[in-house]
């Protein structure tokens, strides 16, 4: 992984992308202030601008460009937690909590970020209301975004589990004459059973299938239409 | 009557009866141990993959033992009526299975990580569990396999079920 970067000027005072940003409250003298504490980098794709349990330094503020927040899961594979761009800011979650990185942010694509002075950042935040306010915002709607992602990995799960149930399904029971329908005639309460959910979810999730077309609802009977899709939604490429 | 069939008989009541009901005791043991202390209070992290390594522990137990492995038992003794044949894909079942069963070792070798980072006391339960998953469960589920193969090789009621889900396969 690339790790250099290149230094060039950048004025607070004149900055578009500051108006879009928490710093847009701040006054003209903060600004002449928040200019002096800062410095400017430009980062090629692909270029790590912190890296997971780094201790962080300062406030990264994204001028221009992509910058992708990602981890590892459990299986070694990258989750990406967040997309930043232009105008938003960056590494607050540590700095404010003074924790380390827990997570690398890499950049997608070409950027220039300023780096704003971790005490400085810190002691205008405490003298500035309206800053602290656009800052809690900032964390509330990040919030709001990650509670929003738990929903939909959860419901993504479930959707996993299905599929899985029906590629088992599949394998005890075979198929009928035409090669798609399931020799089996389960319950919905039987299938959510296996699937670990609720009758009403299973119901649900066997509709969004029929809708997807991975299967189609024949009466009480299931047909495989996409086994490929199927295979793709059970996701057991552990 | 298959001379194959009261190993597999004896081997799925092992696996069923005894090794499954045992590991949902030891995690049931844990969760109670636990309500006040490690996992709980611990980063999100932990607990998410403890449960995790749970709910995939009780789908695997579950789709075994109401569906595996009295499709496998069903295969004996019907090598010559056909119209008994049962059209259980054994391969396609049994990688289903191995995958489950690899997904598990990573969350235990994962949660057994964490767990010797933050020096989790010697007599916590999940000791137990990790110690019953790395050597009982992958020991059966060895011994398991290796029937399972060796049957495929060597039976000729399972070579004839799945040249019968091979012959359906290849009418798709």
């Amino acid at each position: 992984m690339k790790t250099l970067n290149t230094h060039y000027e950048h004025n607070c005072a004149s900055c578009n992308t500051r108006l879009h940003s928490v710093f847009s409250t701040v006054d003209s003298e903060q600004i002449e202030e928040l200019n002096a504490h800062k410095s400017c980098s430009s980062y090629k794709k692909g270029q790590i601008i912190f890296s997971e349990n780094g201790l962080p330094m300062g406030l990264f503020c994204v001028n221009s460009g992509k910058i992708k927040l990602s981890t590892a899961g459990p299986d070694g594979k990258e989750q990406i937690l967040r997309l930043v761009k232009g105008g938003d800011i960056l590494g607050y979650r540590a700095l404010i909590s003074n924790d380390r990185y827990h997570c690398n942010a890499i950049a997608l694509e070409d950027c220039s970020i300023c780096i704003v002075d971790k005490t400085y950042f810190l002691k205008m935040a405490m003298e500035n209301p309206k800053l602290i306010t656009a800052i809690f915002k900032k964390i509330s709607a990040d919030l709001k975004k990650a509670e929003e992602h738990i929903v939909s990995l959860s419901q993504k799960n479930v959707r996993e589990r299905m599929a899985e149930a029906l590629l088992f399904f599949k394998a005890t029971y075979g198929y009928e004459a035409d090669q798609q329908t399931l020799s089996v005639q389960l319950s919905r309460e039987e299938i959510a059973d296996f699937v670990g959910t609720s009758t009403e979810s299973a119901i649900r999730l066997l509709s969004e299938f029929n809708s997807d077309k991975i299967i189609e609802l024949v009466g009480k009977k299931i047909k495989i239409i996409n086994p490929e899709k199927l295979s793709k939604t059970a996701n057991l490429l552990y | 009557m298959c001379a194959h069939s009261s190993s597999g008989i004896e081997i799925t009541e092992k696996i069923g009866d005894k090794l499954y009901p045992f590991i949902a005791k030891l995690f049931q043991e844990v969760v109670d141990f636990d309500q006040s202390q490690t996992l709980k209070n611990q980063d999100s992290y932990l607990s998410d993959n403890f449960y995790q390594l749970k709910s995939q522990f009780e789908s695997l137990s579950n789709y075994e033992i109401k569906l595996v492995f009295p499709s496998v038992l069903s295969v004996f003794n019907t090598k010559d009526k056909l119209d008994l044949k049962p059209s259980v894909d054994i391969l396609e079942l049994q990688q289903l299975t191995q995958k489950k069963e690899k997904l598990i070792s990573t969350l235990v070798q994962e949660i057994k990580a964490e767990t010797n980072k933050m020096g989790m006391p010697h007599e916590h339960p999940l000791n137990q569990l990790f110690f019953v998953f790395e050597n009982l469960f992958v020991y059966e589920k060895k011994q398991w396999h290796n029937m399972l193969n060796g049957w495929n090789l060597g039976c000729s009621c399972f070579s004839s079920a799945q040249k019968n889900s091979s012959f359906i396969e290849n009418l798709k």
